[in-house]
């Protein structure tokens, strides 16, 4: 162009010229145009190599490992499917004496494991059947049986389905071992070179076969720590149960909203608020002086509708994990925990027995030199330590109030508390002045003789110095109580025993509400935009006819509206449902047999199973990774392709 | 509003409810009782998402405060303040942990106290390898002993002697390695150092060995390559080469216990480890005699045993002389050697020959005479110590064996320092409170963070999440960007409605499936192409790239609504002009939509830093502390070490057993604070741009 030096002329290239411009404009234009077509094809590609390699992997060839082939333990060639109760026990009895009671434990126990040696066996096997005598023992009593393996053997046969008791062979008799696995390619098109890496590596791998990780026993067993039994039943139980909550919460709440934006905020008494502030801030001769930004401030502040409508949008931009923390600080363990751990309902709230507080006072009684009598009141082996009938009962109902978890006992009570109630009980004539002087020197001795804080100090360590902290005031507790420091002391661990439980917030409900909280904007911003489709004249009618205004939008906006609002909750759900970095930072246990069984109890959810078999480092826990990972896919899906059939109803009904 | 009757007929429920209809009709009587609460309900539906936003900064800010007000704790040796006076008014009390400025404040027991002093009395061990010892820092002058486990060379000792140092040999003990088969091997008990040669590197098959021998595999289970014990194994054996080792591709592993459980487990399977190792499994497993000798304390003494070598300590003898706390620590050395050794697993030395250097020790300081007695919490001062890692473990016993002993770091403090505080009775101390707390410009400038030493810079974190989010940007925004174009200016009708619903599919896919893509897929694709020795298996790069897949379908989502709202006019201009659909999309249309789409690259951004599982899995679970070092070593291809980010710490640290009462509970939510900063910042630039440059057609 360089002959184009008047620029009032009309440049026009020679014939040649336009030629060679247009072949390469052309030219670039294909570049470019492949660059989009390649851009769209790595999206579709990477959607599909993603399928493939989960299907590659949920899919596939093992070798397996026995360490006792069924055929061995059975004689007579039967199938152990077709063994009795009595003989698959007497299997386990005679290979594995010595995992009875763990067995027990696991499969039968109904109570905490903690409390499982303790027990007695009618309360680890309610409404069970027990050997003849047993059913008052506690497990602790009958392992000192001389045929406590048979008692064991004679409670699996007699309380589990044969099933169970088959499978308890297979884990713990047969250990059928997954030793190596190969994908789905493999399998299909290198068959005979699998045959030959096992025959070289795994020579004693019983056999090759398919193996399909993603079958019905995988989606009804719980969790294991072996891949090949590991199922994910507990955890779209949780899923599931997790999605109806969040559902109940934010369904309303945040269809409220929606209205609340697109119905009542123009020109309602906050509207008109908002304008007050602004015209004052503009026109006040004694406001007028602020700075620019502080009255943008203000006025963003005092225009709540439209700071609702800002801070929606805002939090939709919002990382997940934030709203984890904001879940683990408030529903887990801060303002809401009486709820989300359903103390505030009385869930799981039970007095400790009788029994429990017994052994525990047994226990310490015994530390402190002291007894109980023989219909269970405390008593002492010498004169000055004898307990009157007041301290004994006091004592006794202390117990049993700490020991209840309540909306006033959260458990861990500080070690200044504990020391006050002790007190309290054992020395209920006492004035509260001299209670609290006792206490304050008590408390004084053993700081400086420990030198560290009251509540950091354990008080079995002050126990072991309990001379150099008894001296000064030994006089006044025995004068006070009748007891030394020491069985002041004692007691006073049995009370911190019982007093420490786990008031649980790391529930359902707690993971429910923080999900909640997450798609809360999205369902807004959904409903608002299918208030906004309903036509305006379908209002004006309704006004028109004499309806209120909530009239108009219950009887006609929200039903014409309700398509769109359940296609946007849908999308917003199948978010949720996906949702991993928020449900790890509350506190989804990775590892759980129970099913959750109220909105109260522990849980965990699909995600969470993958992110832990994602994890782990042995090829297995990929294969059932990818098979947890269809299940997932599948729910999603499904829920998508019902958004996108009601999208579609609704767009052809208009 | 009072509408005036017409005068209506009466009706039959005018009747029933005795109601005049001339009456006039009063239209505010209708029920309207809930309208207004409805209304104030729906408000506080909307303001629960204020509520929200004000809940996430609040628990933020809190539990950030509490991050940066805490204080640490460090436990102490309460012996020491037992001993001293309760009138005393400055005390001199050792303590653990890390250094102490003075002037700041201790508390012991109750009290607070200044420092005065604080000497660290610190022995520095480092592994370097015998020859790396003596050459960067042992003949330099720079440590004070080296671990060797070969004797000095002539070389190093010219070095030395250039130096000015003159090394002092001390021989502490002697290592050997155990060549073991199954305990149901009977045939290959006894080997020449040929038939070793074989079984470990070319025979496949037992009768390769010797021809009477089971036609079986032999299976190998050996240290890994990185262990002392392979490089010894090696260079005795295979001097040449001492790869070959590795060309039957035995099963490495650095844990001996599982080398022991293979071993056993496998009838036909050959390993070889540390010689204590196998005394403890002796019952399990059968060793090897190597040209008829078997290993035990007199062969391995006579050095007749061919698998056995020399553990050394040298010292400048300079330091022996000038320094009480080196003399020390040799003579400690010398003393206890012997009682520790076998725990660390190493054959003794002979009493004589301890017994020998200790009075050459006592000939070289107290000329002759018995070594003075020392107190040691009467000594300061700092050893520095290299070299061999074989001798490491051993000289780290004795060394933690020496402090318990009481060289341990001391600290001088002066009582009834602070008023607020009123001294009372001295008692035992069982704390010393660091007066060192997280503030916040250590948050920002420190560069390394890593909790358990109380180093809590953010920098590594944000790196890890600026590289992740650089990658992801570089795959995202040009395919993303393309993909939009295509949709929406090449694309026909019905493609365009087949493809957007497969973004959106890309786009619903949670987080973790991606993680899984990342590690099981895109981690080995990348080992493939660029090696396995550069890409580690948790990487940036692999996380990063996925990340961006992940955020294509929403940049091109958002851009190709941006492009679509461009009227066509001004496609039709261009076009009118004479240019090209290319011309036309890249000069007129890109322009024109171009503060949509910046917009739509801000919420990208802020997506890939917000972004948190797919980091969690594949970019690796631990802060890139060292980024300068790696960056040196590596340049560009740090981008294939692995680094946590942000997001991943947060997930990895309250994934475990987290206590709720710990500084660590505390450190996730600064992150979050500054993690929430950041996305919320570029949110509202986006939404400014969105709203400020829009072109309104």
């Amino acid at each position: 162009m360089s002959e184009n030096k008047d620029k009032n002329t009309l440049y026009m290239p020679s014939d040649e010229e336009f030629k060679q411009g247009l072949a390469r404009r052309h030219q670039r234009g294909n570049i470019w145009r492949a660059f989009y077509y390649f851009s769209i094809g790595v999206a579709i590609v990477t959607l599909i190599t993603l399928f493939v390699s989960i299907i590659n992997d949920a899919f596939g060839a093992i070798a397996t490992v026995e360490s006792i082939p069924p055929e061995q333990l059975v004689e007579d060639g039967r199938s152990l499917a077709e063994l009795s109760n009595e003989e698959l026990a007497a299997i386990l009895q005679e290979n594995v004496p010595n995992r009875l009671l763990v067995i027990v434990r696991e499969n039968l126990s109904r109570v905490d494991p903690t409390l499982f040696t303790t027990s007695t066996l009618m309360q680890v096997i309610p409404n069970g059947t027990y050997p003849d005598g047993t059913a008052e023992l506690t497990i602790n009593q009958i392992r000192e049986l001389d045929n406590s393996v048979e008692i064991w053997t004679q409670l699996l046969s007699d309380n589990l389905a044969q099933p169970s008791l088959r499978q308890l062979v297979e884990r713990e008799v047969v250990e059928l071992q997954v030793v190596e696995s190969w994908s789905l390619f493999d399998s299909i098109f290198n068959w005979s070179s699998i045959q030959a890496e096992r025959d070289e590596d795994f020579p004693e791998a019983d056999l090759v076969r398919f193996q399909s990780w993603l079958d019905a026993d995988f989606l009804v067993t719980p969790m294991s720590s072996t891949p090949a039994e590991a199922g994910i039943r507990t955890a779209i139980l949780g899923t599931l149960f997790t999605m109806i909550i969040v559902v109940i919460f934010v369904l309303p709440v945040g269809v409220g909203a929606a209205i609340y934006l697109e119905e009542y905020a123009t020109g309602n008494i906050f509207d008109v608020f908002a304008v007050r502030v602004r015209q004052a801030l503009d026109t006040n001769p004694a406001l007028r002086w602020l700075p620019g930004w502080i009255k943008w401030i203000i006025n963003s502040f005092a225009n709540l509708n439209g700071l609702i409508e800002t801070n929606v949008r805002n939090l939709a931009g919002v990382p997940s994990i934030i709203y984890g923390m904001l879940g683990l600080a408030i529903f887990v363990r801060g303002l809401f925990l009486p709820f989300t751990s359903g103390l505030f309902v009385g869930y799981n709230v039970s007095e400790p027995t009788d029994q429990r507080i017994v052994n525990i006072i047994n226990d310490v009684m015994d530390e402190a030199d002291l007894q109980l009598d023989a219909e269970g009141a405390f008593a002492g082996p010498g004169e000055e330590s004898v307990l009157t009938a007041a301290q004994a009962e006091g004592l006794y109902a202390e117990f049993e109030r700490l020991g209840t978890p309540s909306l006033t006992n959260q458990g861990n009570l500080s070690h200044d508390a504990l020391l006050g109630r002790i007190l309290q009980r054992l020395a209920p004539d006492a004035s509260n002045a001299e209670r609290n002087g006792l206490r304050d020197d008590l408390e004084e001795n053993i700081v400086t003789v420990l030198g560290e804080d009251i509540e950091q100090v354990e008080f079995s360590e002050v126990l072991t110095e309990i001379d150099a902290v008894s001296e000064p005031i030994e006089e006044d507790v025995t004068a006070l109580t009748g007891l030394t420091t020491a069985q002041v002391i004692s007691l006073t661990t049995g009370l911190e025993r019982i007093n420490t439980f786990n008031i649980n917030g790391r529930t359902i409900l707690a993971a429910a509400l923080t999900l909640g909280l997450l798609i809360l904007p999205i369902i807004i911003i959904n409903s608002q935009e299918a208030l906004r489709a309903v036509p305006f004249a379908i209002r004006e009618g309704s006004y028109g006819l004499g309806a209120t205004r909530w009239q108009t939008i219950y009887k006609n906006v929200l039903p014409s509206a309700v398509p769109g609002i359940l296609t946007g909750t849908i999308l917003a759900l199948s978010r949720a449902i996906g949702e991993t970095a928020p449900v790890i930072v509350v506190g989804a246990s990775t590892f759980l047999l129970t099913d959750p069984d109220s909105p109260f109890s522990q849980f965990t959810v699909l995600p969470i199973q993958i992110y832990n078999w994602t994890a782990r480092p042995q090829d297995q826990f990929r294969n059932i990774a990818a098979a947890a990972i269809i299940v997932l896919l599948i729910m999603m899906l499904t829920l998508n392709a019902v958004a996108i059939f009601l999208r579609n109803r609704y767009s052809t009904q208009n | 509003m009072t509408v005036p009757s017409e005068g209506r007929p009466e009706t039959l429920v005018d009747r029933a409810l005795g109601r005049d209809p001339n009456a006039p009709i009063d239209l505010r009587r209708k029920p309207r009782i809930f309208e207004s609460a409805i209304q104030y309900f729906l408000f506080a539906c909307g303001f629960l998402s204020v509520m929200t936003t004000l809940g996430i900064v609040l628990v933020l800010l809190s539990q950030s405060l509490t991050f940066f007000s805490r204080v640490t704790f460090e436990p102490t040796n309460r012996s020491l303040v037992q001993a001293a006076a309760p009138d005393d008014t400055i005390l001199r009390v050792s303590a653990t942990g890390g250094p102490l400025d003075e002037a700041s404040v201790v508390r012991i027991s109750n009290e607070r106290m200044n420092v005065i002093e604080f000497l660290p009395n610190a022995i520095d061990i480092e592994e370097t390898g015998t020859g790396g010892g003596f050459r960067n820092f042992f003949c330099l002058g720079e440590t004070d002993i080296n671990n060797a486990s070969r004797p000095i060379s002539d070389e190093e000792r010219a070095l030395c002697e250039e130096n000015g140092v003159n090394p002092l040999e001390f021989q502490v003990g002697t290592d050997a390695i155990a060549v073991v088969v199954n305990s149901a091997n009977e045939f290959a008990t006894e080997l020449t150092t040929e038939e070793v040669q074989l079984v470990f590197s070319e025979a496949e098959l037992w009768s390769d060995v010797r021809a009477d021998w089971p036609a079986e595999p032999i299976m190998r289970f050996i240290p890994g390559e990185d262990s002392g014990t392979y490089d010894f194994f090696a260079e005795t054996f295979f001097e040449d080469d001492s790869s070959a080792l590795l060309a039957l591709d035995p099963v490495t592993s650095e844990d001996d216990d599982q080398l022991e459980r293979n071993i056993r487990t496998n009838e036909f399977g050959v390993g070889f480890f540390g010689y204590s190792y196998y005394i403890n499994n002796a019952d399990d497993l059968n060793v090897v005699t190597i040209d008829g000798v078997e290993p035990n304390r007199e062969t391995v003494d006579d050095t007749s045993y061919l698998l056995s070598r020399p553990l050394f300590i040298y010292v400048n003898e300079q330091s022996l002389l000038e320094r009480d706390e080196v003399a020390a620590f040799v003579n400690f050395y010398l003393t206890n050697v012997d009682d520790v050794i076998e725990d660390v697993g190493y054959f003794p030395e002979p009493q004589e020959d301890l017994d020998a250097a200790q009075q050459s020790l006592s000939d070289l300081i107290a000329e002759g005479g018995a070594l003075p007695e020392v107190d040691f919490s009467d000594i300061h001062g700092d050893i520095a110590v290299a070299g061999s890692s074989t001798v490491f473990p051993l000289t780290r016993r004795i060394a933690n064996d020496f402090r318990d002993a009481g060289f341990l770091p001391e600290l001088e403090v002066e009582r009834g320092s602070d008023p607020q505080f009123p001294a009372v009775a001295h008692s035992v101390g069982t704390e010393v409170e660091r007066g060192e707390q997280a503030t916040l410009v250590e948050f920002f400038t420190n560069t390394v963070w890593q909790p358990a030493i109380f180093e809590f810079g953010i920098f590594p974190l944000i790196y890890g999440t600026l590289i992740t989010s650089i990658i992801a940007m570089l795959v995202a925004l040009p395919l993303g960007l393309g993909a939009a174009i295509y949709l929406s200016e090449y694309a026909p009708t019905n493609v365009r409605s087949t493809l957007k619903p497969i973004l959106e599919i890309l786009a619903g896919i949670p987080t973790v499936v991606y993680g899984y893509f990342a590690l099981t897929f895109m981690t080995p694709l990348l080992r493939s192409i660029f090696g396995q020795e550069v890409v580690q298996i948790f990487n940036s790069a692999s996380a990063g790239i996925v990340v961006g897949i992940l955020i294509i379908p929403l940049v091109s989502s958002m851009s190709e609504d941006a492009l679509r709202a461009v009227p066509r006019a001004l496609r039709e201009a261009s076009y009118g002009l004479g240019a090209n659909k290319q011309e036309t999309t890249l000069k007129v249309v890109l322009p024109a939509a171009l503060s949509g789409i910046v917009a739509a690259f801000i919420v990208a951004i802020s997506r890939a830093i917000g972004e948190t599982m797919i980091v969690a899995i594949a970019a690796g679970s631990g802060p890139l502390n060292n980024i300068g070092e790696v960056f040196g070593q590596r340049g560009l291809g740090i981008v294939f070490v692995s680094a946590e980010t942000m997001t991943g710490h947060i997930a990895r640290i309250s994934g475990g057993d987290l206590s709720y009462d710990s500084i660590d509970y505390n450190s996730i939510f600064a992150i979050g604070l500054t993690l929430f900063v950041i996305t919320f910042i570029l949110n509202i630039i986006s939404r400014v741009i969105i709203n400020r440059f829009r072109e309104a057609y």
